[in-house]
């Protein structure tokens, strides 16, 4: 994978302080230089709509901020140092020792260390994940992070609670609507008489974390990431996983009931009701914005720009529940080839009525001239079939993008810059709503 | 120095007496700095912070028709989204056209810190050039190759030969430095190295014919120019507010300026030894860069503090005047500002008197804050510079003078020290640079930031604009308390008994 312009992700340690930050009463030991720390929670922070430091992020997370001379001579014992004085210091529920670059290029033995504090005076959990940046990007980290979870913390049970499951594949700040689209599809879930562990809402505990061995479904929320991390979840703790698509509107998410009902074992009658219900009330909602959709003719050409795990989502959002023109879908993660023949095979499965062209590129610049390719900017004929009125579901990085082309702007995808992000969320059906709300809000804010 | 012949410029670490840890008054730090007692001094505890590749990027980023390609994994560089807006507006409120704001990065992985980062840099470097035709191409390093080894100058030099584009490394890799302020020194040895510092007659200025009449008029404007013009070194943290508001002070005095390092063009950088006098607005920025143009150019340097505060303002503007013989004209204008300063200021010390803060940030802008403060009528129980070097000494004798007592926490955010010193000290106003500020507030208490784009905090405008923002956050604290009401730090209780200062190991 070579050079990225501008990249929308950052590295594993970059992912696996994202996670951290958002789980309850948990604290990170970062064992890295001292700028990793706050560039990553500065990266997190800014891209995600402004996910805060919360507990004991950003500038309080605990840092063993090593210099040249441990680099030099080791940085084993600063960290021992560090880990000693912050269980001391912190009160959290549980901590994460995650190791960087440089403390793996030395060779430090983040675990062995982390392993002398697993008895200690506060009774506090401990562990240790290596997460060096280079290893892989953040969205890896974040399935790191569980598997260490998974590894030392979550013990597996054999009797399986079978209305429990866990969901995973909805990453912190890298997927900057996490908090709502989690708290929308466990508010179904419920519905359907299923528990879930989302780990990062509000009213989850360290015990969530804790239970999440008793669970008799991993459910990931992402076709491209974290499935080899699961499936050795399965094999250690015996929970089977199966990968979904996040649901966004109506449609979807009466398919995602269906399909979350069989491989839960709901009667099919349940989530059926559940479906009808959600529908009336989601469509009364959408009936009265009509008048102003219809006479005003909000029908666009749409282009989605968004990483692994929304472009698809939000690409059937346009075309399938509001009926637009789909003709670009730009997935903006540096994939490796199999995780695109994924993505690929997934897109086949929506067959969509007009395909829309599937395009992988990491580079701001090169979305806008793979655009250009296709479609000259200035026909010199009279007549022509112009893209427009066009409209792009895409980051704050879009903007140059979208003047060029006079398109309507919504940024729902990382690094989302001008927006501040607390409970909203696209999933599901309120989410399905909230997006039309925001789409809508964008053409009419002139007004 | 010598310093400037080598690759890398040395880190602040090891060219000063320099500590980030310490905590006691003003005296002792001053005994510690100079006795070189300070330099030892660690934590048993710290938190995350920023990393002098921060900063660097920051002052990089700055440069119109420039791209900047980041060394590293896909992480390093990462937090640049948040700085896209800040320069973008920055720029348009100094007039730059600063149309596209480009940044790579190498996304280097596990294979290439086995086998080096070269090629993938190469090609960086290639792309940057063919696809945005920039006229500056920085190249800027991170920790993970600098470790293996990749040679940026190298690299950049090699690359020279085939792209268009200056190619600039930038040496700032985040283990090399424990203060973020070594980016300044980076970021201007870039500069004394790469970027063309001397005018080009023809273009950039030009002499008529030895036997034209008007010969010797000509030659007694261009000297005059030369010597009635002034650098004036601006850096990140001074807003263009700051810039407009001083180079007024300076057009007062009849002197033209000219703004350098940031928002300034390639092409306008020869026109740096143009100039009599370069004028530095803080002690710890500009002394690399200073001293090279006085030692290459024998152009002279003032570093004379900050222009911040109504005293402080004076002063400095004094200096100033003083190297051009125009201390008369000085103070007239001084008696004036504050004439007017203090008419307006009236109505708002009521609202600020008696009331008590602490301040926390860069090591010569919290002294002057401290000091602008007490002008104002404030009490200030606490400071907290980022860092501490035997630069700053000037700057903190005169501080030892207004308060002796003061309590000094040297500490780059380490909040749990801050937190202490709050629950401790329950001030009414805390000044905070950025990414303290929500902390102060969930503590319960009044935030204002350090400084911000958009306001001036330098000379007299600076002065009324910060006590009408201090006026304004301490008239209505409701969200912090409803906030320290409801939300909790993430301490153990009994760190609020212990001395805000147990976990720095070294100090004397």
């Amino acid at each position: 994978m070579g050079f990225v312009e501008k990249p929308r992700f950052s590295c594993m340690l970059g992912g696996a302080l994202a996670t951290i930050n958002a789980l309850p009463r948990v604290a990170p030991i970062v064992h890295a230089s001292q700028g990793c720390g706050g560039n990553l929670y500065m990266a997190a922070f800014s891209g995600s709509g402004y996910f805060g430091s919360g507990y004991c992020g950003g500038n309080s997370a605990p840092s063993s901020s090593i210099i040249e001379r441990d680099i030099v001579f080791g940085g084993e014992e600063r960290l021992a140092e560090q880990i000693e004085a912050t269980l001391e210091l912190m009160d959290a529920d549980l901590f994460i020792v995650l190791s960087s670059c440089m403390t793996e290029i030395i060779g430090d033995h983040v675990k062995g260390v982390t392993e002398r504090f697993h008895k200690n005076a506060y009774g506090a959990p401990i562990l240790a994940v290596e997460t060096a940046g280079f290893a892989a990007n953040s969205y890896e980290g974040y399935g790191k992070v569980f598997e260490g979870l998974f590894e030392s913390y979550i013990d597996p049970v054999p009797q399986k609670d079978p209305r429990l499951l866990n969901i995973f594949g909805v990453i912190p700040s890298y997927d900057p609507f996490f908090r709502g689209e989690l708290e929308e599809i466990r508010r179904i879930l419920g519905r359907l008489g299923i528990k879930a562990n989302t780990f990062f809402t509000n009213g989850q505990t360290v015990e969530d974390i804790r239970s999440a061995g008793a669970a008799s479904l991993n459910l990931n929320l992402s076709s491209v990431y974290f499935a080899e991390g699961l499936e050795r979840i399965r094999v250690s703790h015996g929970i089977p996983h199966a990968a979904l698509e996040m649901p966004v509107g109506a449609q979807a998410t009466e398919r995602f009931i269906a399909d979350v009902s069989a491989l839960m074992d709901v009667p099919p009658e349940t989530g059926d009701a559940v479906a009808a219900d959600e529908a009336r009330r989601y469509y009364a909602y959408m009936d009265r914005a009509l008048d102003l959709y219809a006479d005003a003719d909000f029908q666009q050409y749409g282009i989605v720009v968004s990483n692994a795990n929304r472009a698809i989502p939000y690409a059937r959002y346009l075309i399938e529940e509001i009926g637009w023109i789909g003709e670009y879908v730009f997935v903006t993660d540096d994939l490796d080839e199999a995780q695109r023949d994924r993505l690929s095979a997934e897109f086949q499965k929506a067959s969509f009525p007009a395909e829309p062209r599937l395009v992988f590129e990491t580079g701001t610049d090169r979305i806008m001239k793979r655009f250009f390719e296709d479609r000259p900017q200035f026909v010199k004929d009279r007549y022509f079939d112009a893209f427009s009125p066009a409209f792009i579901l895409g980051s704050s990085l879009e903007r140059e993008f979208a003047q060029a082309i006079n398109a309507g702007l919504l940024s729902v995808s990382f690094p989302v810059t001008n927006r501040l992000i607390m409970h909203r969320g696209y999933a599901g059906y309120n989410g399905g709503l909230a997006l039309f709300e925001d789409i809508v809000g964008t053409l009419v804010g002139p007004r | 120095m010598g310093y400037y012949e080598q690759k890398a410029p040395p880190v602040r670490d090891d060219r000063l007496e320099l500590t980030t840890a310490f905590g006691g008054c003003v005296e002792s730090l001053l005994k510690g700095s100079k006795g070189g007692c300070t330099a030892g001094c660690a934590r048993r505890f710290s938190q995350a912070n920023a990393c002098q590749l921060l900063l660097t990027l920051q002052m990089a980023f700055t440069v119109p028709e420039a791209v900047t390609v980041v060394h590293g994994p896909a992480g390093c560089g990462s937090q640049s989204n948040a700085a896209e807006f800040a320069i973008r507006t920055a720029a348009a409120a100094r007039g730059v056209k600063r149309d596209r704001f480009i940044w790579l990065s190498t996304n280097l992985q596990n294979d290439d810190i086995v086998a080096g980062g070269r090629d993938k840099l190469a090609e960086a470097i290639r792309y940057a050039d063919r696809t945005f035709a920039p006229r500056v191409i920085f190249v800027a390093l991170t920790c993970a190759p600098a470790v293996i080894g990749d040679d940026i100058d190298e690299i950049s030099a090699d690359l020279q030969r085939e792209v268009a584009a200056r190619v600039v490394p930038l040496h700032c890799p985040g283990f090399k430095s424990r203060v973020v302020a070594s980016a300044y020194d980076t970021f201007y040895h870039a500069i004394i190295r790469h970027f063309e510092l001397e005018p080009r007659p023809g273009a950039d200025y030009r002499l008529p014919f030895e036997y034209a009449p008007d010969h010797d008029l000509k030659e007694w404007q261009f000297q005059r120019e030369r010597s009635n013009t002034v650098n004036l070194i601006n850096a990140s943290s001074y807003g263009a507010p700051d810039e407009k508001e001083i180079v007024r002070l300076l057009n007062a005095l009849d002197l033209e300026v000219r703004v350098y390092t940031e928002y300034a063009h390639y092409d306008d950088f020869r026109k740096i030894t143009m100039a009599a006098l370069n004028i530095s607005l803080c002690n710890v920025h500009d002394d690399y860069l200073a001293t090279y143009l006085e030692e290459k150019y024998g152009m002279p340097s003032l570093v004379s503090g900050m222009p911040l505060g109504i005293a402080a303002t004076g002063e400095w503007l004094l200096a100033v005047a003083g190297r051009f013989g125009k201390e008369g004209l000085a103070r007239r204008i001084i008696a004036a500002e504050e004439a007017q300063l203090s008419d307006a200021l009236l109505p708002l010390r009521g609202r600020l008197a008696g009331r008590r803060a602490v301040i926390n940030g860069g090591v010569i802008r919290v002294a002057y804050i401290a000091i602008m403060l007490q002008e104002l009528g404030l009490e200030v129980v606490g400071l907290r510079p980022y860092h501490y070097d035997s630069l700053s000494d000037p700057v903190y004798e005169k501080l030892r003078e207004h308060f002796p007592d003061v309590d000094v926490n040297v500490a780059a955010s380490q909040m749990f020290e801050y937190m202490n010193i709050l629950k401790r000290e329950r001030p009414d106003l805390c000044v905070s640079h950025g990414g303290s500020n929500a902390w102060a507030m969930k503590a319960g208490i009044a935030t204002a930031p350090l400084f911000s784009p958009n306001q001036a905090s330098l000379g007299y405008a600076g002065v009324y604009a910060q006590a009408r923002h201090f006026a304004k956050v301490l008239a209505n604290t409701a969200l912090q308390r409803n906030i320290a009401e409801n939300v909790r730090l993430p301490y153990r209780s009994e760190w609020y008994e212990k001395d805000p200062y147990s976990y720095i190991t070294g100090q004397i």
